[in-house]
């Protein structure tokens, strides 16, 4: 169990947010949160992320409890990749780099790094695009791309396929899978896109009401619901 | 492309060096002459402080303000040296101690300006105070320097002598210098008092005419007084010194009788005939 | 007197006048290091006031706001008690001096700029600051970054602050006192040649000041489309390249 959450709640002023009971995710496999607008996904993400301090309940990550003090623990394991990321003005090398030149890496090891992360996600030679000259799209692998070079043990996504044509949608879902199975980093994703859901998902949660809740049927995809259904602990529901 | 942190290197660089080099310390030895507005205006500083300047190689910085600010200066010891034209406000001055040395430098005159009609009648008051009188009476607009002036201090003392305070919708004190009251003045048609050389200078650009001249309480004496170096630290009493021996020196005096505007002589030297 | 005030300006300009030279570059010389360090120091201040609790933030912002309603004259005065040779620093023998005149202006540019570029940032905010988090930025880091992300509206913001402090006078006048070929600048020779009744003179000075103004704002228009400030790096790059130059010619390399 990489995360376990036990009685969390979160609220942004008056208005709570997230209210879970318990919930645990393991380690190197893909979940997709799933519901409605306002049920709160982003803001789960975001306390996965440690953007976000739960005001009540426990967060374990790697086992260490965490708290006020140590949120370092979480922040140095995880990257948070925005719906619409912002990237730096610059080129695209500036942007994957930034991590790395925030931990004072040595160039050689930044121009490699770079370089291959490049390859991977499938934008070899784009160091010296501007990032303003990028399609959704692209800017979308860069900004997934900048948080690879951070080797993160937990990448969160939000909503990573909105917006974008089908041949980058595909490209992303790529890249995903290919991180899960080589690195064995363990994604979390929130998104709407149904079809990309049911090919990605290791595991499904429903949101709604800033709770993970049993999905209704007719809104999740059945395979993956009945799969994880059968008999198993749904994940979220129950210890 | 540079990185932007030797960008702002370069200008931070630049910068530090160029306050550097208008720092005081690297400007060279000043002496700081505090005068009135329309000494100033009349251009005859130029004609005095030039060849002192190259006599001597010290530098004259002239900052120009009315005669009470200028005294100030004095006092606070921001100047090294005062001109102006108020000779109870200059003993006062000396009196209390902030300045000595005193020297009577030149005098003019005072002369009321008014609309070429004298609607007051003042062309044949018996002396300079009836003619206050008549205006006061009349109600004819004033514009006042407001400014404690030497301009100012004389008008004031007129009309302590013609016995009224002056006030009304007729009286405007306005608080600025003499070029722009005579120009206010003539746009109002109004009366002011002023000192001749400011008139000789704006004669052409005003339609005013002098309507009451040659009363002695007129009489306007300027008198260059030394800061006293023993109130404050860093006056450069040295070259007031030398500047005000110069300043009443027979070749300097020959300037100041010399000098001329519209073909009027401005100033009258008072150690030289 | 506007045609005979614009004709004026151009025969100053290009008789190349002794005197109106002097005045301007007397304040080119104090306008563009009042700027410099004043922008300097409004930069870090707003990305820092930037990276406060939100209600330290409004608080500040709200008291820089206020700052901009300081006529110049008082501030004029305020420092003059100062750098007088009766105050604390008379010893420097600051007052009268072009670098009065430029401490003076620093105050006066500081809350301009600062409330510019605060007021400019909230935009971008929030996705920058996650983003910067996320990805592991320290405080210095995150200021850096704010910099560098509105680079466009710092200058806005230091041009603003240009325009309000070359065309203030209380603060030249006061602190400076107008003395010439020293501290007389455009706004106080302006003064004084109005206060002379010399109105077509003090016009011409007038239109001098704008072409100045425009002169640099359309300057700073060009930079900013090129995004890079490509003049700048031709230049630093040739002191660069002479540099490298003499190094190797005194064997320093060897």
């Amino acid at each position: 169990m990489i995360y376990t959450i036990k009685k969390a709640s979160f609220s942004y002023g008056n208005h709570k947010v997230i209210e879970i009971d318990s919930l645990s995710i393991n380690e190197g496999k893909i979940y997709v949160l799933f519901g409605p607008n306002g049920s709160g996904k982003t803001t789960l993400l975001k306390i996965l992320n440690g953007l976000l301090k739960i005001k009540k309940g426990i967060i374990n990550f790697e086992g260490i409890s965490i708290d006020a003090d140590n949120f370092k623990q979480i922040r140095n394991n995880t990257v948070y990749v925005h719906q619409n990321p912002f990237l730096l003005t610059g080129t695209v090398y500036d942007n994957v780099a930034y991590g790395l030149k925030l931990r004072k890496k040595d160039k050689n090891t930044i121009n490699k790094t770079v370089k291959e992360i490049l390859e991977f996600i499938g934008l070899s030679g784009f160091e010296n695009r501007k990032s303003k000259n990028l399609s959704d799209g692209e800017a979308k692998r860069v900004a997934i791309a900048r948080a690879l070079t951070l080797s993160p043990k937990v990448l969160l996504l939000d909503e990573p396929t909105a917006n974008i044509d089908r041949e980058s949608v595909d490209k992303i879902y790529g890249i995903l899978k290919k991180i899960n199975e080589i690195n064995k980093t363990t994604i979390i994703i929130s998104s709407h896109d149904t079809m990309f859901n049911k090919k990605i998902a290791d595991e499904i949660l429903y949101m709604e009401n800033g709770s993970i809740l049993y999905p209704k049927p007719f809104l999740c995809t059945q395979e993956k619901v009945s799969q994880n259904y059968e008999g198993n602990s749904y994940l979220g529901i129950i210890q | 492309m540079v990185r932007w942190p030797q960008k702002i290197r370069f200008l931070l660089v630049f910068c530090i060096l160029s306050i550097f080099l208008s720092l005081p310390a690297l400007a060279g030895e000043r002496l700081r002459l505090a005068t009135t507005t329309s000494t100033a205006d009349s251009g005859i500083l130029n004609e005095i402080i030039i060849p002192f300047e190259k006599k001597t190689g010290i530098t004259v910085d002239v900052i120009a303000v009315g005669t009470g600010k200028a005294l100030k200066l004095g006092e606070l010891g921001d100047v090294d040296l005062v001109l102006v034209h108020s000779r109870e406000a200059e003993n006062e001055f000396v009196a209390n101690g902030y300045g000595i040395n005193r020297k009577d430098v030149m005098h003019n005159d005072f002369i009321i300006l008014g609309p070429k009609n004298d609607p007051a009648e003042i062309k044949k008051s018996k002396n300079a105070i009836k003619a206050f009188k008549k205006i006061a009476n009349n109600k004819i607009t004033f514009i006042s320097r407001g400014d404690e002036s030497g301009t100012h201090i004389k008008e004031k003392q007129l009309w302590k002598k013609v016995g009224i305070i002056p006030a009304g919708s007729w009286y405007r004190e306005v608080g600025q210098g003499m070029g722009s009251v005579i120009l206010m003045t003539n746009d109002l048609n109004a009366y002011t008092l002023a000192d001749r050389g400011t008139h000789i200078a704006m004669k052409n650009k005003v339609n005013l005419v002098i309507c009451y001249e040659g009363d002695k309480s007129l009489y306007n004496p300027y008198g260059i007084i030394a800061v006293n170096p023993e109130k404050h630290k860093n006056i450069n009493y040295r070259d007031a010194k030398s500047f005000i021996n110069w300043i009443i020196s027979p070749e300097c005096q020959k300037i100041i009788k010399n000098f001329k505007k519209s073909g009027e002589q401005l100033f009258y030297p008072d150690t030289v005939k | 007197m506007f045609i005979e005030s614009i004709k004026k300006a151009f025969e100053l300009l290009f008789t190349f006048d002794n005197e109106v030279y002097s005045i301007v570059l007397t304040t080119l010389n104090i306008t563009a290091i009042s700027v410099v360090i004043a922008g300097c120091f409004s930069i870090l201040l707003a990305a820092f006031i930037d990276l406060m609790n939100p209600r330290f933030k409004k608080i500040l912002t709200a008291f820089f706001n206020s700052l901009l309603a300081i006529p110049t004259v008082i501030i004029g005065l305020f420092v003059y008690m100062f750098i007088s040779n009766s105050g604390p620093l008379g010893d420097f023998k600051l007052l009268f001096t072009p670098a009065a005149i430029v401490i003076g202006q620093i105050i006066l540019a500081i809350p301009i700029i600062t409330s510019f570029i605060l007021a400019g940032l909230s935009k971008t905010d929030l996705l920058l600051h996650e983003t910067l988090t996320t990805l592991g930025a320290k405080k210095i880091d995150r200021i850096k970054a704010i910099v560098m992300e509105n680079r466009i509206l710092i200058l806005s913001a230091v041009l603003a602050g240009f325009g309000r402090i070359v065309s203030e006078l209380g603060i030249s006048m006061m602190l400076g006192g107008n003395i010439r070929w020293y501290t007389r600048t455009i706004t106080t020779a302006i003064a004084l040649e109005t206060g002379k009744g010399e109105f077509a003179l003090a016009l011409a000075l007038g239109f001098i000041l704008i072409f100045l103004a425009m002169f640099i704002n359309f300057s700073a228009y060009i930079v900013l489309k090129n995004d890079n400030l490509l003049i700048f790096d031709i230049i630093l790059n040739k002191v660069r390249g002479k540099l490298n130059r003499d190094l190797r010619e005194h064997d320093i390399y060897n």
